[in-house]
């Protein structure tokens, strides 16, 4: 933890294997391209800010902007198009349906290829930073398990910056918040649940959060 | 320029009429991620000069033919609010002045930004001059930069800017308005300092080739000064480590 800093775009990194993408490779040598934290004593390169890098695998939370005869547009609040081929007929989607998908493919051109949707019906989605997406699910979810066992609210985190709760709960909007705030700060597990659990005895009246709603 | 006819005299018993040495910058300080709803931003001080910077995007390109399906587009709009200065540069907003420093700002920023990263997009980046005393293009860009770092742009390096001029034959650095009209060279430059890459270079006015040799590294040797606010400003944001609940 101690020899964790902050770096600067153009500070030189030096460490076995910091994530590409986010470094500057000039003769041979390494640069952080962003604004981050870096650990040196095993390379790592964490970024504090900055747009959400689609990839293979990441999960998203959009909606379904057009329908055509063979795929869907999804809007994800994001610089790139996003496309859902329509798989073997199965789900029939509508304009403004809220989904969760997984990122099939990336194209060249940034286009994001989306499958396996999955229609998210009521609750309420909130804007979050994609930079804190991570410290928003936890290391293997823990975050995201802990703020769904407190507050009794599901979660689905989308990499793109959106998060949908199953209903609304100040609760839950609050320990996002505060996540998002604290991102680069260490004990915040701790912190969320002190919080969460200090709630439950206190005025229900107090507790008011930065609610925004990102969509609809 | 301002008539020369009336030049006043810029360097009275060894000093400028602010006070300053030769080599001496205006104080500085920054102030990033200031404003909410932009994905960057930076407010900056730089002597009487007062900036607000901020970036949005990447974002869907507005006019979809400038599109470029390789990376992102840089867009850069400086303009000076209506009451930033006496009237000295006429209109406000985006005059021709205005549209100049725009696209020198916007080169500037080609230079260092890893557009490839983010295809088809664009990055805007605004410079509002609320309040201006000289030297507003350069302090505008390492606003910018600033304002870029922290909308977590990937870029190679965070550029500083700034200028060198020369009065009754001497050197200046960081010209303020007054020496800026009736200078006899305005030099601003901004400057990768990883490297010491130079992002930005203009002239208005002349100097010798030593002269330009030794402009040149006055205005390395300030961009420590400059580099160190512009870290500071950024550090700040995130120096609370602890848990606020």
């Amino acid at each position: 933890m101690g020899s964790k800093s902050i770096v600067m775009p153009g500070a030189a990194v030096q460490g076995q294997h910091p994530r590409p993408g986010h470094v500057h490779m000039e003769n041979g040598a390494a640069y952080s391209s962003v604004l981050g934290t870096f650990d040196a004593d095993n390379g790592f390169l964490q970024r504090l800010e900055g747009p959400w890098l689609p990839k293979q695998g990441d999960a998203v939370v959009g909606v379904v902007s057009e329908a055509r005869g063979g795929s869907y547009s999804l809007r994800l609040f994001h610089h790139s198009r996003c496309i859902m081929p329509k798989e073997d007929g199965r789900q029939q989607l509508a304009v403004g349906d809220l989904v969760e998908a997984s990122v099939r493919d990336v194209e060249r051109d940034g286009t994001v290829v989306a499958s396996q949707p999955f229609v998210l019906a009521g609750g309420f989605v909130l804007d979050v930073k994609p930079s804190k997406v991570s410290r928003i699910m936890g290391k293997d979810n823990s975050m995201a398990d802990q703020i769904e066992e407190l507050t009794g609210v599901r979660m689905i985190v989308g990499d793109n910056g959106l998060v949908w709760l199953s209903s609304f709960s100040h609760d839950a909007v609050d320990a996002i918040r505060m996540v998002e705030r604290n991102a680069h700060a260490s004990g915040l597990t701790d912190g969320v649940r002190r919080m969460l659990l200090g709630r439950r005895h206190a005025d229900p009246l107090q507790a008011s959060g930065d609610v925004s709603t990102g969509v609809m | 320029m301002a008539d020369r006819a009336d030049k006043p005299q810029l360097i009275v018993d060894g000093k400028r009429l602010d006070g300053r040495k030769a080599e001496e910058l205006r104080p500085i300080r920054i102030e990033a991620s200031v404003l909410k709803n932009a994905d960057g931003s930076a407010y900056l001080e730089w002597g009487k000069n007062k900036i607000l910077a901020a970036v949005m995007g990447p974002k869907p390109v507005a006019i979809k033919r400038a599109a470029d399906p390789n990376k992102a587009i840089i867009k850069c709009r400086y303009a000076m609010a209506p009451f930033a200065s006496k009237g000295e540069h006429k209109r406000a907003g985006i005059n021709r002045r205005a549209q100049e420093i725009s696209k020198v700002t916007k080169e500037a920023f080609e230079e260092v930004v890893l557009t490839r990263s983010f295809p088809n997009s664009e990055i805007d980046i605004y410079v509002e001059v609320l309040q201006g005393d000289g030297g507003t293009r350069a302090a505008g860009i390492t606003a910018a930069s600033v304002a870029l770092a922290s909308a977590g742009i990937p870029m190679k390096d965070l550029i500083y800017a700034v200028s060198v001029g020369k009065a009754e034959g001497k050197l200046i650095l960081d010209l303020d308005k007054i020496e800026d009209n009736y200078s006899d060279c305005d030099m601003p430059m901004a400057v990768s300092p990883r490297n010491n890459d130079i992002v930005l270079l203009q002239m208005d006015g002349d100097l010798d080739r030593a002269e330009l040799r030794q402009a040149m590294e006055m205005a390395v040797g300030a961009g420590k000064a400059i580099t160190r606010a512009q870290r500071e400003a950024l550090e700040r944001v995130y120096a609370e480590r602890k848990v606020e609940e």
